[in-house]
């Protein structure tokens, strides 16, 4: 079966401002179309590094350097005239600690689409419903889209943040962390809605948990110290992976 | 030998002299709060009525009249300084807590802040008295108003910046991922997530300066007659309390004691105001 | 439930790979009794199906126990499909063994008008076919009806080797077929083993309850007159 190259991280490297090492040792590593893909490794490996450069995040503070390429259908998004705001569009992100703006629930969804400049009074609220449905949410808030979004559970308020990456109908979605603050049945809905949404978008989600990089990826990335150790399939990865330093940590030998 | 009675009554005896004097220390305090507007009120409940509220002061040694000068005075000093030190220390407070933060150019003015709040407020008044009294040729309700937005920038600017600052980074990053640009993530989602407590900030900021007097003294100085040009000197509740007080007339010191119980009031008022914002909030997120 | 899918593909594999060793024994026995090798070539046939098939699932199975760490159920599950695939391999193997000695058999004329053999068949395949039924619906009282007539079988196996005694004593020259004979009821005797295996593995799978090498827990059946 083969598999479509969404996005490509090619000779990568990263220097955080004022460093003279890099945090991101010479990446390069394929993301496949609507398959979700998980980086994995011990605090510090880099693994949240590499996934906020895919939406250059780390533009927002200065003197962060990016060395390399990534690729996003072909194009390299590291180069200087990328539109920052159209690559945001494409590529989502949903944060580790829930994050609702304090607004409402529908204005919450409609952020992105607003300042995209939809109107349009019966187009937001398609496509919040839309997005509210595809994160699982609609029937639980259906008939409170104007009540402040702060009033929810955190389970709720993860998937509300799921559905306003959604809205705009993103081609990537980048997950950080996605249930490390949430209890465990809140945790198994949200790896059920990832898998789920695998048919719609391409998935990246970095998880210090690797049992759920396990139950929810097709492929892992194990990195280590800034490195990318091993890349493959994820059943590979946990049955048979091909280095040792793979295979001790992802039976639980160190980190 | 794990459980020692004498330690433990020790404990008790002790915990219980502590709650004893900081009950007294409390005690204390709001008895001389008590003490102070009970006095107030005592001294200045027979000069109030709607004549004091409504009629210009009577000439001097005259009984009657009121000080509708001072009221509307203090007003639209108040409101002025308002509109001037409220814009100036919001824009301020965000620019050092979003545009320029952890930058030394925000420590500077952070610390600039600091020396104005500080700033003795009769050197408040005689530094606008330097700059926009002496060029005029007279004392004017604008330098007044000017005088109180100087002492009212640093506490809003410090309030802005504080309640900015605690709106965690998480919120922002949520919505630049989104797509959004700073200054759409600035008015969009800090302001509306920090807007309580700035408004509370802004709200004792007024309260703050509605009490002074010496910035007043050199700049809108005071004036007998009912006036509502600025360009004028302007009278004010407060410096009218201090000139009325210091006369020699019996019913000038009724009326000072009456405005003093007003200006108490109102200050007691804003303050409750701001508090009840607070809780109505909170209340309504949970 | 992320795991449930994969548990649903392994148990139709299984099953599909137990159809596949029924009808191997089906068929090599078929040979025997009706004296006509052309029952002999799907044997092989489905011989390299079935060994196919348990080279996939276990690779199958040990994914899915690493990926989706299962626990309590899901855990007997898991990994009693394991060993059920394993039984069901062995019992291809037993297939695959009559089928190799029917083929010697069907070289002579044919010994008797069998009885016994078709019966004993008979008993085992429908132990086998219950075992694979009672593992589909976790189905406990059909595994134990299944653990409760191995020793039918155990018995038919001694009658038979009783019968085929006299025949060799009777004409030396009958012996090679039947000793090829009493083999091939070794196999059977020894598929009916593995099926009560299955049937053990279906209960430990349901209830948690390991018969494996203990009296079966419940009264043994009537004996049919």
């Amino acid at each position: 079966m083969s598999q479509n190259l969404k996005m490509q991280v090619k000779d990568f490297y990263f220097y955080y401002a004022g460093t003279k090492e890099p945090a991101l040792k010479n990446i390069n590593m394929p993301v496949y179309e609507n398959q979700v893909t998980a980086l994995i490794g011990p605090s510090g490996c880099g693994k949240t590094t590499l996934l906020r450069s895919f939406n250059r995040m780390h533009d927002l503070y200065h003197g962060n350097k990016y060395k390399g390429e990534i690729l996003l259908d072909g194009e390299n998004i590291l180069s200087e005239n990328t539109d920052l705001i159209e690559l945001r569009s494409k590529v989502g992100m949903v944060f580790q600690k829930p994050t609702p703006f304090p607004m409402s629930i529908f204005d919450n969804i409609a952020y992105g689409l607003r300042l995209r400049g939809i109107k349009n009074k019966s187009e937001l609220q398609d496509r919040v419903e839309k997005a509210l449905k595809q994160a699982a949410l609609w029937e639980e808030v259906k008939d409170r889209l104007n009540e402040p979004a702060s009033g929810m559970s955190g389970g709720q308020q993860q998937r509300l943040v799921i559905a306003r990456a959604l809205a705009v109908e993103p081609e990537v979605l980048l997950f950080d962390e996605p249930t490390s603050a949430l209890d465990p049945i809140s945790t198994a809905k949200i790896e059920e809605l990832v898998v789920s949404l695998r048919d719609t978008v391409t998935i990246i989600i970095v998880t210090h948990n690797m049992q759920q990089a396990a139950r929810v990826s097709d492929y892992t990335a194990f990195m280590y110290l800034g490195e990318l150790i091993e890349f493959d399939k994820t059943d590979i990865i946990f049955t048979s992976p091909k280095k040792k330093l793979t295979e001790d940590y992802v039976s639980g030998r160190f980190g | 030998m794990i459980y020692n009675p004498n330690i433990v009554k020790r404990r008790k005896i002790r915990g219980f002299i502590a709650l004893l004097l900081s009950t007294l220390a409390a005690g204390l305090g709001l008895f001389w709060l008590g003490f102070i507007l009970f006095d107030v009120l005592r001294h200045g409940l027979t000069a109030i009525n709607l004549d004091f509220f409504l009629e210009d002061p009577a000439p001097p040694g005259v009984p009657g009249g009121g000080l509708r000068n001072a009221f509307v005075g203090q007003l639209l000093i108040t409101l002025f300084a308002t509109i001037i030190g409220v814009p100036i220390g919001l824009l301020a407070g965000t620019f050092i807590a979003e545009y320029a933060r952890g930058t030394k150019f925000a420590k500077v003015i952070s610390i600039l802040s600091d020396i104005m709040v500080s700033v003795p407020s009769i050197v408040v008044g005689t530094f606008i008295y330097a700059i926009m009294v002496m060029p005029v040729g007279h004392f004017n309700g604008w330098a007044g108003a000017a005088a109180l937005a100087f002492i009212m920038i640093p506490v809003v600017l410090r309030t802005t910046e504080d309640m900015l600052s605690l709106v965690p980074w998480t919120l922002r990053e949520a919505a630049f991922a989104l797509g959004a640009s700073y200054f759409k993530v600035i008015k969009d989602i800090v302001y509306r997530a920090a807007i309580t407590g700035i408004l509370t900030g802004i709200i004792l900021s007024i309260a703050r300066v509605a009490g002074e007097t010496a910035p007043l003294l050199f700049t809108s100085f005071n004036n007998s007659f009912f006036t509502l040009n600025m360009n004028e000197p302007m009278s004010s509740l407060t410096v009218t309390i201090f000139v009325y007080a210091m006369g020699p007339y019996e019913d000038w010191h009724e009326k000072a004691w009456a405005a003093a119980f007003v200006i108490t009031f109102f200050i007691l008022i804003v303050t409750i105001l701001s508090r009840s914002i607070i809780y109505w909030k909170y209340k309504s997120k949970s | 439930m992320l795991i449930k899918p994969k548990l649903d593909e392994i148990r139709d594999r299984i099953i599909e790979m137990a159809d596949m060793a029924a009808k191997m024994v089906e068929n090599a026995v078929e040979a025997i009794v009706q004296h006509d090798p052309k029952y002999l070539s799907i044997v092989d046939e489905l011989e390299n199906k079935v060994d196919k098939m348990e080279v996939e699932n276990e690779s199958l199975i040990i994914t899915t126990i690493a990926r989706y760490q299962p626990e309590a159920k899901y855990l007997r599950m898991l990994v009693m499909d394991l060993f059920v695939n394993r039984d069901l391999e062995r019992i291809g193997d037993h297939a695959e063994n009559i089928k190799e000695n029917a083929a010697r058999i069907l070289q002579k004329p044919k010994l008797k008008e069998y009885v016994d053999l078709p019966i004993m068949t008979e008993i085992t395949l429908g132990m086998l076919k219950d075992a694979i039924k009672s593992l589909s619906e976790l189905d406990t009282d059909l595994a134990r009806s299944v653990i409760a007539r191995d020793d039918k079988v155990d018995a038919l196996q001694d009658q038979i080797i009783r019968e085929l005694y006299t025949y060799m004593v009777e004409d030396p020259s009958n012996i090679k077929v039947a000793l090829r004979l009493i083999t091939v009821t070794n196999n059977l005797e020894r598929i009916a083993d593995l099926s009560t295996n299955l049937a053990e593995e279906v209960i430990y799978m349901k209830e948690g309850k390991m018969l494996r090498h203990q009296e079966l827990d419940v009264p043994p059946e009537e004996p049919a007159s």
